[in-house]
């Protein structure tokens, strides 16, 4: 393949990952049924479409320098080095590969700078919760807030905290809260924070794609009911559900903000009745999005580095 | 660490039950069943003080120690934050239930009255078995 070649195939990988697959992929039904196969293909989806789009934009830059993309990339380093950062590529080259360096480092940067805030503010929350919540010797770094509305809440980390408030044991009969428990567990094992903080960052840093968007609201949905259909598997389903629904109808006593709602595509609700009703398991979607996950990544990687 | 958080907790607990600012060797006294030396708890406090918990006072020749906010004060700034629901806050910490609408606290509750059917139902199966 020519750079000319695989500059046009990245971009229109990009351009459809970012566009109508993104978009196709928040409204599928399928979603519900297998979970964690769609959080691993929006996974596949947002990588390959972060390498489509610099690839793209770095093979047309560096095409000048011929050799394929690896051959250009060194040649042009080992220009660089020698102080001759733009000479061989051209004004019009340069400035795209300008660009590209610009989009990566916003990409990483605010990756990195989120990661540091959360980081802070989750450190600050575990010092505050041990220092003036109860330990609960129920669940492995359990806390106990007292505070009259129910709350329950995990912190991810090295150290992860379990959190309920003395509202949240009050509303709650016995299985329920093993129910809760098992659900925040869920989210502390499978590091779902780290998928979340991710995709919030991407969100972050390319505000102006509604695909980015969209992907963060759906690693955010089903990251719920991963976790969901794994406590189901080690404590009562129903008592999730119940759980689900107390907490839910208790809420909405409180004045909640305006706006909170669009966080979530799928609501309480849907997940309540999900529990209670469990659509059968897709076979034959979950293969595909495996593979497809696997295609979507590989292609782009071997575009870039069989390009002649 | 973990006996030095759990110290921490102790002094805090005195700071919050005293009356007014308290001096190490006040803390040293009411904490008197784990026979700490005053220099563990001097160390504990330049701990809550630098993590923004408590305030030193000059008084004559000793410190005097009082907590920044109550213990309420704490436990509502901790509730708000897990109620937040802006971005970097969704990231911080993963909370169990999300906002509901009226309408959807009315389907909920019926939801709920399903569910604690199917659960009476399944208690009785067991029963039975």
């Amino acid at each position: 393949m020519t750079m000319a070649v695989t500059a046009v195939a990245l971009a229109v990988l990009a351009v459809c990952l970012i566009g109508p697959v993104s978009h196709t992929l928040a409204q599928a039904r399928w979603v519900r049924r297998e979970p964690k196969a769609a959080l691993v293909l929006w996974h596949a989806v947002g990588l390959a479409a972060g390498l489509a789009a610099l690839g793209a934009s770095a093979a047309v830059a560096l095409a000048p320098l011929g050799g394929g993309l690896l051959g250009a990339t060194f040649t042009w380093l080992s220009s660089a080095v020698q102080g001759d950062v733009f000479s061989d590529i051209g004004v019009g080259h340069s400035l795209l590969l300008i660009a590209t360096f610009a989009l990566g480092f916003r990409l990483v940067g605010t990756l990195a700078l989120n990661t540091w805030r959360t980081l802070r503010a989750r450190r600050r929350h575990r010092t505050l919760v041990d220092l003036v919540g109860r330990p609960w010797p129920k669940a492995r770094g359990g806390r106990v807030l007292d505070h009259p509305e129910a709350v329950a809440y995990c912190l991810p980390g090295l150290t992860p905290r379990v959190v309920l408030t003395s509202g949240a044991l009050k509303l709650l009969d016995e299985e329920e809260v093993a129910a809760v428990l098992a659900h925040e567990r869920a989210h502390l094992e499978g590091r779902h924070d780290l998928s979340v903080l991710t995709f919030g960052a991407w969100a972050a840093a390319l505000p102006w794609f509604p695909g980015v968007r969209r992907a963060r609201r759906a690693v955010q949905a089903l990251v719920e009911m991963v976790a969901d259909d794994r406590a189901s598997a080690v404590s009562d389903r129903t008592a999730l559900a119940s759980a689900l629904a107390r907490f839910g109808a208790s809420r909405s006593l409180s004045t909640a903000p305006l706006g909170a709602l669009a966080a979530a595509d799928v609501t309480t609700l849907e997940r309540v009745q999900r529990l209670l009703n469990p659509p059968p398991p897709a076979r034959l979607a979950r293969v595909g999005a495996y593979v497809s996950a696997v295609l979507l990544v590989a292609a782009p990687t071997l575009a870039l580095l069989a390009t002649a | 660490m973990a006996r030095l958080g759990e110290l921490e907790r102790a002094v805090m607990e005195v700071l919050w039950s005293a009356d007014q600012a308290c001096t190490a060797r006040d803390i040293v006294d009411a904490l008197s069943d784990r026979e700490l030396a005053a220099t563990t708890v001097l160390t504990v406090l330049s701990r809550l003080e630098r993590k923004g918990l408590v305030r030193r006072d000059r008084d004559g020749r000793a410190h005097r120690y009082r907590p920044l906010a109550s213990r309420e004060e704490h436990v509502a700034a901790l509730m708000r934050e897990a109620l937040d629901t802006a971005d970097d806050r969704v990231a911080a910490l993963a909370r169990f239930v999300h906002e509901v609408t009226p309408a959807e606290a009315d389907a909920l509750a019926e939801a709920l009255a399903e569910a604690m059917r199917r659960r009476g139902k399944q208690r009785q199966q067991e029963a039975v078995q």
